[in-house]
């Protein structure tokens, strides 16, 4: 019962970071069709906002708008010089965003060093869920995912920016020619999709390893969980980081991490190959 | 003398390099309707595109109400007063039919919805699981629908039953009457005969036709479109 408790929670834990950190891949692919290579850097700006923060002689807390500001700029200077030319251009942008990761790891090495930098947990100590002890700060995260996918969904299905989102993606010309400032719409959805990537490394630094190349495993990881569950849909991001999330969680309870993340390679490479439009397929 | 509402000046574009209308010239006042005729692939919808902003002016000036407008992109045109129905993708598929009416804002159907009953008992439906010509309709009633000076359909007719096309004809009748102003892109001349106050017909080397009022002859028209 209580070694259930614990792999059912740790399972829990290992499908909402790996929501948090796809999320914005989710967004700008679903919304934009951009295969955002640079989005696990994103991610990694996200994580050093506390060591800028903490530089700057702010309080820890500032890390959240410092964070906000900074990668929400990073991406509205990379969608208006390099992303806004590229919509309609997959393959293009796919090199472009690749160029532009490297170009932030070795940015952010320049400024910063290569050392890993260890963020303190803001929140300390366990949380007795009956026989379980369970990390305070990972139940906090698991919670807060809930709340904000559940009120994007609703947003996204309700709200009139919603509505114009999706018209954007159903009939581009048609939105256009309705009145709806296109351009606007996916610069905003492109700065949404980073500082998302960024508020998920804000949030997991302190149970990761911050330092410039982070990125590229919160990239794999998103991606896998996106092609299990299909591309460029909130409903197929839920299902994949779902798959992806209890299979590892599963495997290293079973046996080991690396049969975890060996585990999701496979199952990924399966889904390309044989299923690449993923298990939930956009109507 | 007429106050025109659109004016297109020596208007040359097309997709690219490859220009379909060259020094193309025409006028429109409000209240309104201009038949456009034309085999297939003679420019028509080129034309709506040019309008509606989605295809850019390679040369010559477009003035709607006064204002410059040949820069402007879809969507400011669309503020300034354009409404275009596409030929094809005239509706958001992946939207509910009341989601497709929502972004025009808050509207109410009236005599459209009289007209159009099925637009009405469907609003939860979504619009791509509708049959090509209840498509059509529900293009033409958002384009009817939003608050345009001018709008642009771009073949109403095409895959539409009989009565509905009737139905769509009053509606155009009675919003040009209100002074609403109408490009009709049609290959069904007896739509255009009952609409049009003018008429150009279109073919590879430009316009062939034009007629206005009483001029406006079916022999005419028809032999200005047939191969």
């Amino acid at each position: 019962m209580e070694a259930a408790l614990l792999i059912g929670l740790n399972a829990a834990w290992q499908i909402a970071a790996l929501a948090l950190l796809a999320l914005g891949l989710a967004i700008v692919f679903g919304l934009l069709r951009i295969l955002n290579m640079a989005h696990g850097e994103f991610v990694m700006l996200g994580a050093y906002a506390h060591v800028l923060t903490a530089q700057a002689g702010l309080p820890p807390w500032m890390a959240l708008p410092v964070c906000i500001g900074f990668v929400g700029l990073a991406a509205l200077a990379v969608e208006r010089l390099v992303v806004r030319h590229l919509y309609d251009r997959m393959f293009d942008s796919l090199l472009a965003t690749w160029a532009l990761s490297i170009l932030m790891r070795e940015a952010v090495e320049l400024v910063w060093g290569r050392a890993y930098r260890n963020v303190p947990l803001p929140v300390e100590g366990v949380t007795q869920l009956g026989p379980v002890g369970y990390p305070s700060y990972r139940l906090m995260v698991i919670a807060l995912i809930v709340i904000v996918f559940f009120a994007l969904w609703r947003w996204y299905r309700r709200s009139l920016t919603g509505v114009r989102l999706r018209a954007m993606v159903s009939n581009p010309a048609l939105a256009r020619a309705s009145g709806i400032n296109t351009a606007r719409l996916s610069a905003m959805a492109f700065v949404t999709g980073c500082v998302s990537a960024g508020l998920a490394g804000l949030i997991l630094a302190p149970v990761l390893a911050v330092e410039p190349n982070m990125g590229l495993d919160a990239l794999i990881r998103s991606f896998f969980a996106l092609v299990v569950g299909g591309l460029g849909t909130l409903e197929g991001l839920g299902i994949g980081v779902a798959v992806v999330g209890g299979l590892q969680a599963g495997l290293s309870a079973a046996f080991s991490q690396t049969a975890g993340y060996l585990g999701v390679l496979i199952l990924a490479i399966l889904f390309l190959w044989r299923r690449p439009d993923g298990l939930y397929r956009r109507r | 003398m007429t106050k025109m509402l659109l004016r297109l000046e020596d208007v040359s574009g097309g997709y690219g390099d490859t220009l379909v209308h060259r020094g193309l010239s025409l006028e429109l006042a409000a209240g309104q309707v201009l038949g456009v005729i034309g085999r297939n692939g003679t420019g028509k919808t080129t034309l709506a595109q040019l309008i509606g902003g989605e295809l850019s002016l390679a040369a010559g000036r477009m003035v709607l109400g006064g204002r410059d407008i040949s820069s402007l992109p879809p969507w400011e045109r669309a503020k300034a007063g354009i409404a275009v129905m596409p030929q094809t993708g005239m509706v958001f598929d992946a939207l509910t039919v009341a989601e497709n009416l929502a972004l025009l804002g808050p509207v109410t159907l009236g005599k459209l919805g009289e007209r159009f009953p099925h637009v009405v008992d469907r609003l939860s439906q979504q619009a791509g699981s509708m049959s090509g010509g209840e498509r059509k309709i529900l293009g033409f009633v958002r384009t009817m629908l939003s608050p345009a000076r001018l709008v642009v359909l771009d073949e109403p007719s095409e895959g539409v039953q009989a009565e509905n096309i009737a139905h769509m004809q009053d509606t155009i009748a009675e919003a040009r009457a209100a002074g609403l102003a109408c490009i009709l892109l049609e290959q069904n001349i007896s739509m255009v005969e009952a609409l049009a106050d003018s008429v150009i017909a279109l073919d590879s080397n430009g316009i062939v036709y034009k007629a206005q009022g009483a001029q406006i002859d079916r022999k005419a028209m028809l032999a200005a479109i047939s191969i």
